[in-house]
């Protein structure tokens, strides 16, 4: 069973949050100053258009203040913005694909000009190692990846996770318990293919 | 120093200083211990690159905004939840807003597109000011502009160093020793620390306001609006307009006059009636250059960690002898001195030398002992 105390969670939260739903604007922008890297962070992996991310987090946060008076208590603020914006996220990118103007993949791709500066300064600092492992992580299915970022990356507990992915904690144990388990069968394969493409890589 | 009888891939996963480590959050300390497990524990050398390798393809293809671009964000969004303006106590209340939607304004301009930019340049205030003012200074003047999206390190003649934010533009003369006064122009936003020479005192020209100082940090906000922000992080500036009668007289004095700002007060002019504004820095949250809050305390610290410490500040690169200074270690607190004074005290401290060349610092050492 995978399972630990939550992590940089602070322990003020549920009075910085009562404060905010308050009305107290220092509060609101503590909140926003605090979780805005890592959600936005957390929006990349859903797509890479940039701007879109950026809309999604201002949309949220300006309709949590709207509502401030009917949002529910929270004892974990980074649980309560991951929720809500994972949901804000998948919702609006439904739209969009709806819409047909365009698609995940194709955003991912075309950053928009204004954005490209930032990508390319971004994509810089990113690629500067190459994971070898990366491609047996992107074999997983997306929910067990998610799971793993949530628990490995941003240090979630397992409740906290089953909130935000909106699934029962069970699941989620079972997410993370196959993708380690894939992870340690298929730890060789991680190194044959990078050979291969060593070996077939210029032909291509 | 730890206990560690990991020995599966989930061991490692699970504990939250190796991923500290994996992520680049760990401190010195413990990034020093999780170096050498693979040395110590060569057993257990494969799980554990191969733990790393997991968590930072866990992490992926995720990444961040670089920070000015959160900044811009964060204000965009407490602009369009900003509570309603109250009559009451009309100074506090009034100014608040004004900085935030001033400071939402600033990062605008810098996300714009060029011919945008440019445009804005001729037909806002505080350019045309601006201009008016560079192009008629007695003597030639140098201009240094950031397009960058980060903030350019400006280091004066004088010993003083201005940390100027991106989409703003400083004028200073190339010689200050040569006059009188040390006079520098300002459009947007920079950050200062003076030299501390009480006979040449400091003078920044923003907009329609003079800044006085005779040796201090702080910061000068003077963009497109009428609004023009002064921050003071230590030592006493005072403010005054350009059409202060009295303009003449405040200058030349060596004591401050005017509006006499201190730590952390704020000095907010709003045109349209002409007045100064003072009031408190109501929460350090609004002081969003790393530099103004950055406090340069260092205890037995590694000299590579302390010059990492300034290239983050500064966003200056320092070259220095890894090898040669690796057993250089630094006590010391510095706080608002410019960044060449700063160097100076350390140099001294570790019997070393500095030098500035192509925008780099060079560091000479014969390392310690």
């Amino acid at each position: 069973m995978i399972d630990t105390a939550p992590l940089n969670d602070n322990p003020l939260d549920q009075q910085l949050w009562q404060l905010f739903k308050d009305g107290n604007h220092e509060a609101f922008e503590q909140i926003i100053e605090r979780h805005y890297d890592s959600l936005f962070r957390f929006g990349t992996r859903f797509t890479k258009d940039i701007s879109f991310i950026e809309d999604c987090l201002h949309d949220l946060f300006v309709y949590l203040w709207e509502k401030r008076l009917s949002l529910s208590a929270t004892d974990s603020i980074r649980k309560y913005l991951f929720k809500s914006f994972r949901h804000k996220m998948l919702l609006e990118l439904q739209r969009v694909q709806r819409r047909g103007w365009v698609s995940e993949d194709e955003a991912s791709e075309l950053p928009s000009e204004q954005n490209f500066q930032d990508v390319l300064f971004l994509l810089e600092k990113e690629q500067l190692t190459v994971h070898k492992i990366k491609h047996v992580v992107n074999q997983l299915p997306i929910r067990q990846q998610e799971a793993l970022y949530l628990r490995y990356f941003e240090g979630l507990d397992v409740d906290q996770i089953a909130h935000i992915m909106n699934i029962n904690r069970q699941s989620v144990s079972n997410h993370l318990h196959k993708a380690l388990t894939f992870l340690r069968d298929h730890w060789e394969d991680s190194i044959i293919p990078m050979l291969l493409l060593y070996v077939f890589g210029p032909f291509h | 120093m730890k206990s560690f009888n990991h020995s599966e891939l989930r061991d490692f996963l699970e504990d939250e200083s190796f991923r500290m480590w994996v992520f680049g959050e760990a401190t010195p300390e413990l990034a020093q211990w999780w170096e050498q497990v693979p040395l110590l524990y060569p057993e257990k050398a494969p799980v554990f690159h191969r733990a790393k390798e997991t968590l930072l393809a866990i992490q992926g293809e995720t990444f961040t905004l670089p920070p000015a671009r959160v900044r811009h964000n964060i204000r965009r969004i407490t602009e369009a939840t900003q509570p309603a303006v109250e009559p009451l106590n009309p100074e506090r209340r009034y100014t608040l807003p004004v900085w935030r939607w001033a400071a939402a304004a600033v990062l605008v301009i810098g996300m714009a597109w060029l011919g945008w930019d440019q445009y804005q340049r001729v037909s806002d205030p505080t350019t045309r000011i601006y201009q008016e003012l560079t192009t008629s200074a007695a003597t030639p003047l140098e201009e240094v502009t950031n397009t960058t999206s980060d903030n350019k390190l400006v280091m004066l003649t004088d010993g003083s160093s201005v940390l100027l934010l991106p989409n703003s533009r400083i004028s200073f003369p190339r010689e200050f020793n040569s006059h009188a006064q040390r006079e520098v122009y300002l459009t947007g936003e920079a950050f200062f620390e003076v030299a501390k020479n009480p006979e040449k005192p400091f003078f920044v020209y923003a907009n329609n306001i003079i800044t006085k100082v005779l040796g201090t940090s702080f910061t000068v906000k003077a963009t497109k609006d009428d609004q023009i922000n002064v921050i003071v992080k230590t030592g006493k500036v005072s403010v005054f307009t350009r059409s202060d009668k009295e303009r003449v007289e405040k200058q030349q004095s060596k004591q401050l006059a005017g509006l006499v700002l201190t730590p952390n007060q704020r000095m907010v002019f709003d045109q349209e009636d002409g007045r100064l504004l003072r009031s408190l820095v109501d929460s350090p949250t609004i002081l969003d250059i790393p530099i103004q809050r950055a406090m340069f305390e260092f205890s037995g610290t590694p000299i590579n960690r302390v010059f990492a410490a300034l290239e983050r500040a500064y966003g200056v690169e320092i070259v220095f002898d890894e090898e040669v200074m690796k057993n250089c270690f630094l006590t010391a607190s510095l706080d608002d001195e410019p960044l060449f004074e700063k160097l100076s005290m350390i140099c001294r401290t570790l019997d070393a030398h500095h030098e500035q060349m192509d925008g780099k610092i060079i560091i000479t050492s014969k390392g310690c002992r």
